[in-house]
């Protein structure tokens, strides 16, 4: 065993060497595009002129599961750490490793390997871009059902990696609904499947314990999923309801009824005013800032004078949001917005539609139409653009999702939004229902024009939002993960069933050469 | 067009979570994060901004892009990085920082010129060359270099239709000057552009086999201070005024075809062709990516003379489509396209679609 | 080394009561075997197994965790106890050590009922029917129909991550599990937080659901419910052979139906005939025949769709409509089969068991031929039905027997049985192992990457049980 080399270049060298078929890059531009993920605590660093401080040592892009393993052989003699990359686009700084990483970006692993039609089953390889991978099912008639809003710019890999859920999930299922079987390769160096198309199912499911790994464990390299017809008839319905808990108490009931939406999504009242102004000036990207600047005279038409305005806004969050929660009522004479989804077999979907929309009218709800729906529908991707704008404008904004029962979600929706007001201007919408529970999902701004000091409060901001999450009994995070940004709530999150989750770690990957940070571990 | 007027654009792609990088041909074959659109920009604006140095290194980059703009269709922010890229380029060449491979390119483009002119006075008649006529034809450089009967069958396919007033330009440069556009060669681009508009605004009407051509000349060209004064067009609008009088001798059963990044996206000309083509084909196969999100066939953007294997990667996964089909035919309206596709394709046909007509007539 | 005994028939008695410790033959023979077919043969051959050394019955999981401490600290292998009901040897001790049976049975209350949620919080040592019971009469149902369910503990389901009649709608029993309370092998008593879903890493609870007592103890767990009444439909369908039938039912989940159970199975009327004095023998299109029985729960109206469906779907393929009678006689006799086995073990000669085996739709139609012809020709009697289908596949509940010359030779029958039937699903697509758990039997059978899986729970068992005291022996871990 040769001595461990203190210089980039000589580790370089070494791997190189020990991997002669491995495609390996240093190249500067590359060092620079693979150091952040979409955090976007990152984006603030960018902001502050940090484009890259930690830079990775280089990027691998290995072929087949063979040459993990031989990856994970060198990695684990040189002491080096490897990060498992799909397409970068995870919110929590889970591929961020810092210095002397070596990134293992598996996209050269991108096939649809088999698709299975009878047996309602696709087998693809992790690396590939989930949009891609539902053009090709599309092709055969079929889908994954799992439609987040990163379909474009995210990886099977990622989806698995990190317990991802569509906006469809209601109906189709979260990521480990839809996973049968997955090829994996351990931090040992094992590979194996975790399961089986069907059958067999003894001793504990290791499908479901590499799910959610966040590269902790090991790469997951191919996956087995289950697919469906594309639906025959899709279905969209809005409903107004005078406040939050109304709503929230009505999607309860009909998550209860025994019927399967595609889609349910309750908005608070300024996501709804939100949402409703988006339907008529039909852009997204621009009426987060209009809407939050348009109460102020003026702003309309000069862009400088609208940044001012954000600027004065966001300045204060905690006048903005309570101004907000007093004229909400008044603001939006339709209550707050409620849409539903329905597709699949078209008798399915008519009989589930109209015993759902009873539910909701039964429930208190005003039928809005399937205007509203549909409307969310076509833009569904839209909202993602937002952030740019805000973040050229000199704001931050971010999102947080978080869940729990019914029992507790408005505890959960007050406490978390108390925690952030302060901080930033929020609003919230209810999405990804359950007959149990329901998550909620936040998204809030704050002023950036000193970026250092703006961090420095986004931090703060996620301590106590998620203290305030863990207070009132729920996750701290519904599907985004926790990487290395929420890695520190860990504890409160788990307690002392982590000890299960470091068993994982230390049977699959004693040496911490996978991910190390991430989830808290090592 | 100075680099510095993309700020705003090179700005928002910074902080943008990457909305586009589905669709970026070079993105996908290269499977790289340094190269998607995003992070293309994203080094641009660094490199503006003074935050990293400009080296051939970090501009590298810049060349990864075949300026198809697949990435503005999913862009809610209106950014064209397409130009925003070639401004990069511009500021690299400017800098000396361009890539290796881009080292004397002018003086290569205008060789390459002289030997296509000759060839077209080789090949066309030369009675076709007149100074002013009611349309000219305008090949594109490719179509000279690469497949020259298809001006023939063009000519013929024209005249099929009664269209016999056609005319070549007669002019000394077969290029519309897209391949300085996209090297960054913002002065030489300007030079050639005002000669050749001042050449073809002699006649009353240009047509061209070449989308970019028709592209740079309605578009490009009035912003650089040559515009023409002549109606340009791709032979494809024109020819479609005549639909109708094609008549065929024979069909084709079927065949996919392939929207040229610049006749479809660019020029917005989708039905026109196909039209055209379903005059002589009977069953026209779409790609999944197609119309306004045409896959690019890896031809644009310089990247098949500077990273010959990326090119040849993104043909190959355009046509990935086909291949998993018993379709035997891919039709097309770019030489470039055909080209690029052509090598790629196996047994699969790739065809001009005059060059398809006029074997059918 | 010598056990010390009454030094740790003193602590256990300290550790949960002297009133809830035995060591009387009356209930250490109680405790000896559970319901695995080889070892009630093999219990024929003369002396009944000793059984376990010590049976405790903890009240909570704290007296759990001090007689996990203590077995720690004497290195005695311990066993979960729920019902006992074990078809696979999971819960009857092995080799000659001194075991200690925790029979989780008193752990047995309701903790906390959220109706609001439709959680509930329960301890692991409840009776399932019990459960059911007490949750029918708060106007709620787990879902969860083991044939075993008068008998079977809800631990016991989630060590063995059973699947229920009813996993065609409601899931597996993982799938109803939110989290659980579970007891390590050093007295550690862990928790996994509740949540609807997250994504906080890996979902801990799933390396205790299925692992059969190896990694600790389940003392409780919170569960998902639905509302009672549910409008409730049965149908029932012959077809002429077994492949329309299956394939109606694939089209039918395919399509989004989730029927409460779908079951294909040899025509009843059969077993009317063979029932009959003077009986003919059936001819080979009736031993072809198959029924389709369904029944489905929900909003009336959804299921009257859902019926519709499966109806269109059946009749185009051949099914002819028998009306829900079928279906609804077998549903009052769903839990007979559990009564089947017994009247066959009691005979001397004979050997009997029930494999499951899951495949995905495609294979399902040859194995389940490849199955029979493989019976058939060794001169073993089968009967093959067709359940807990779902979107990818389904399962084939395969109950055999034979008669052999001598007790000693229908053991041998028994093993060359099942190797048979290993041989078979490996070489058709099958995945042996799908609702009884591993225990001690069914590890040597399994494929190479099957095999392959249960090593990582020995590589994880090293580190969370040291000692190696948890169920020793069970799913291939070492005895």
């Amino acid at each position: 065993m040769t001595a461990t080399p203190t210089s980039a270049d000589g580790r370089l060298a070494e791997l190189q060497a020990a991997l002669p078929d491995l495609r390996v890059s240093n190249h500067v531009t590359d060092r620079i595009a693979y150091a952040r993920d979409l955090w976007p605590g990152g984006q603030l660093e960018k902001l502050a002129g940090k484009h890259a401080p930690e830079p990775p040592l280089c990027v691998v892009w290995p072929k087949d599961a063979t040459q993990l393993v031989k990856l994970v052989g060198w990695a684990k003699v040189s002491k080096a750490v490897l990060v498992p990359f799909g397409a970068g686009s995870g919110v929590c700084g889970g591929t961020m490793a810092g210095t002397g990483s070596v990134i293992v970006d598996l996209k050269e692993m991108d096939a649809v390997v088999r698709v299975e039609p009878e047996n309602n089953l696709v087998r693809a390889q992790a690396g590939i871009i989930g949009w891609h991978l539902e053009d090709l099912l599309n092709i055969e008639g079929l889908t994954l059902g799992h439609f987040p809003s990163s379909l474009m710019c995210s990886t099977l890999g990622g989806y698995l990696a990190t317990r991802s859920a569509g906006q469809c999930s209601s109906l189709y299922g979260k990521i480990e609904d839809m996973a049968v079987s997955m090829e994996v390769v351990t931090g040992t160096g094992q590979v194996f499947e975790t399961g089986r198309d069907m059958g067999g199912g003894l001793g504990p499911s290791w499908t479901q314990l590499f799910i959610g790994s966040e590269g902790s464990l090991g790469f997951i390299t191919e996956a087995t999923l289950k697919v469906h017809p594309v639906p025959e008839h899709r279905l969209m319905q809005g409903y107004g309801f005078k406040r939050v808990s109304a709503g929230c108490e009505a999607i309860r009931r009909l998550m209860q009824a025994g019927l399967r939406p595609s889609v349910v999504r309750l908005y608070d009242e300024f996501d709804t005013v939100l949402a409703r102004s988006s339907a008529e000036k039909g852009s997204e990207a621009d009426t987060l800032l209009d809407a939050i600047t348009g109460r102020v005279k003026g702003s309309g038409a000069l862009p400088w004078l609208k940044r001012q305005a954000l600027q004065i806004v966001l300045s204060r969050p905690d006048l903005t949001n309570r101004m907000i929660e007093e004229l909400a009522p008044r603001i939006s004479a339709d209550g707050c917005l409620c849409i539903i989804g329905w597709e699949g077999d078209r008798r399915l979907t008519e009989v589930q539609a109209r015993l759902g929309h009873d539910e909701l009218i039964r429930s208190g709800g005003k039928d809005l139409g399937e205007e509203p729906g549909w409307h969310w529908f076509k833009r569904r991707y839209a909202v993602s653009y937002k952030q740019s704008k805000m973040f050229t404008s000199g704001a931050f904004v971010d999102t947080m999702e978080v869940a729990a029962t019914w029992d507790r979600l408005m505890e959960l929706y007050d406490g978390v939004r108390k925690a952030i007001a302060p901080f930033a201007f929020v609003m919230a919408h209810f999405s990804h229902a359950y007959p149990e529970g329901c998550s909620i999902y936040f998204s809030f701004a704050g002023p950036a024009t000193d970026p250092i000091e703006a961090k420095k409060r986004y931090d703060r901001l996620w301590s106590k939002a998620l203290a305030a999450a863990t207070r009132a009994g729920g996750t701290i995070s519904h599907h985004h993960g926790v990487g290395r940004s929420k890695a520190r709530f860990m504890t409160e999150e788990h307690g002392n069933s982590l000890r299960l989750l470091q068993t994982l770690k230390s049977t699959f990957d004693p040496e911490s050469i996978m991910n190390p940070g991430v989830l808290g571990l090592s | 067009m100075s680099f510095d007027e993309y700020q705003k654009a090179l700005e928002l792609c910074t902080y943008c979570p990457k909305l586009c990088r589905h669709t970026c041909p070079v993105g996908n074959a290269e499977r790289r994060e340094a190269v998607i659109p995003q992070a293309k920009m994203a080094m641009a604006n660094l490199v503006r901004k003074g935050q990293v140095e400009l080296t051939t290194e970090t501009a590298s980059v810049f060349y990864h892009c075949n300026g198809c703009g697949l990435c503005g269709e999913y862009c809610e922010h209106d950014v064209d990085v397409t130009p925003a890229l070639f401004a990069a380029r511009a500021e690299a060449v400017n800098k000396g920082m361009d890539l290796p491979s881009m080292k004397q390119f002018t003086d290569r483009f205008y060789a390459r010129n002289e030997s296509l002119l000759r060839e077209l006075h080789h090949t066309i008649d030369e009675r076709y060359f007149v100074e002013e006529a009611q349309v000219a034809y305008f090949p594109s450089c490719d179509t000279v270099e690469h497949n020259p009967s298809v001006m023939h069958d063009t000519l013929r396919v024209l005249e099929s239709v009664g269209v016999d007033y056609v005319a070549l330009h007669d002019g000394e440069y077969v290029c519309a000057g897209y391949p300085f556009w996209a090297a960054g060669l913002m002065s030489e681009l300007s030079f050639l552009a005002k000669e050749v508009a001042n050449k073809l605004s002699r006649y009353k009407k240009v047509i061209s086999d070449c989308p970019a051509c028709v592209w740079m000349m309605r578009f490009l060209y009035p912003q650089i201070g040559a515009p023409i004064s002549a109606e340009v067009l791709h032979v494809v609008e024109f020819l479609d005024n005549y639909a109708q009088r094609i008549e065929v001798s024979s069909t084709v059963p079927e065949a996919f075809y392939h929207d040229p990044c610049y006749l479809g996206r660019w020029l917005g000309v989708f039905d026109a062709p196909r039209r055209l083509m379903g005059r002589g084909v009977r069953e026209i196969h779409e790609f999944t990516w197609n119309r306004e999100r045409g896959y690019c066939c890896g031809g644009g953007g310089l990247v098949t003379d500077n990273l010959p294997d990326v090119s040849a990667k993104i043909a190959q996964r355009r046509l990935e489509e086909v291949l998993r089909t018993d379709v035997p035919m891919v039709v097309s309206a770019c030489a470039t396209c055909e080209r690029n596709l052509g090598r790629e394709s196996g047994n699969v046909e790739v065809v001009n679609l005059m060059t398809l007509l006029a074997r059918l007539l | 080394m010598s056990i010390p005994h009454s030094e740790v028939t003193g602590q256990l008695a300290e550790a949960v009561g002297p009133e809830n410790l035995s060591s009387s033959p009356v209930d250490t023979i109680a405790h000896a075997l559970d319901f695995w077919p080889r070892a009630l043969m093999e219990s024929r051959k003369g002396a009944w197994p000793r059984g376990p050394h010590w049976v405790v019955w903890p009240g909570a999981a704290a007296e759990v965790a001090h007689v996990l401490r203590i077995a720690s600290s004497y290195a005695l292998p311990v066993i979960p106890y729920g019902g006992g009901s074990s078809m696979v040897g999971g819960a009857s001790p092995r080799g000659d050590r001194p075991w200690i049976v925790i029979n989780c049975k008193r752990m047995c209350n309701i903790l906390d009922m959220d109706e609001v949620s439709m959680v509930v919080h329960v301890q692991a040592g409840i009776v399932g029917v019990e459960l059911e019971e007490r949750l029918n009469a708060r106007g709620f149902s787990l879902g969860h129909v083991p044939t075993s369910m008068t008998t079977s503990t809800l631990g016991g389901w989630l060590a063995t991550q059973s699947s229920g009649m009813l996993s065609s709608r409601y899931g597996r029993v993982g799938d109803l599990c939110l989290g659980v309370t579970a007891v390590l092998s050093d007295g550690q008593v862990l928790h996994t937080r509740v949540a609807p879903r997250r994504a906080t890493g890996p979902e801990l609870l799933h390396l205790l659901v299925g692992s059969e007592g190896t990694l600790g103890v389940i003392t409780a767990a919170h569960l998902r419910l639905h509302r009672l009444p549910q409008h409730r439909r049965f149908d029932s369908f012959r077809f002429d052979e077994v492949g329309p039938a299956i394939d109606s039912l694939r089209r039918c989940l395919t399509a989004g139906v989730r029927p409460l159970v779908a079951r294909i199975q040899r025509d009843p009327r059969l077993r009317r005939q063979e029932r009959a004095v003077d009986a003919a023998e059936p001819t080979p299109e009736e031993l072809a025949r198959r029924v389709l029985l369904v029944a489905y729960e929900g909003p009336a109206e959804l299921v009257e769709v859902e019926h519709e469906i499966l109806r269109d779907l059946a009749t185009a393929r051949g099914g002819e409509p028998l009306g829900p009678a079928p279906a609804r006689r077998w549903w009052g006799q769903r839990f007979a089969a559990g009564f089947r086995m017994t009247p066959l073990l009691v005979q001397e000669r004979v050997f009997a068991d029930y494999l499951e085996v899951g495949a995905t739709w495609r294979d399902l139609p040859v194995l389940y031929e490849r199955l029979e012809e493989a019976f058939d020709r060794r001169g073993w009697r089968t009967r093959i039905a067709v359940e807990h289908a779902r979107l990818e596949g389904a399962c084939l509940g395969c109950a055999f027997w034979g008669e052999a010359g001598s007790l000693e030779e229908a053991l041998e029958s028994y093993d060359e049985a099942w190797k048979l039937a290993a041989e078979v699903c490996h070489a058709n697509g099958g995945g042996l192992g799908h609702v009884y758990g591993g225990g001690q039997h069914r590890s040597a059978l399994l494929d190479d990457g099957a095999k392959q899986r249960l090593a990582l729970l020995t590589q994880v068992k090293r580190k969370l049980d040291p000692a190696g005291i948890m169920n020793p022996g069970v799913l291939g871990t070492e005895p």
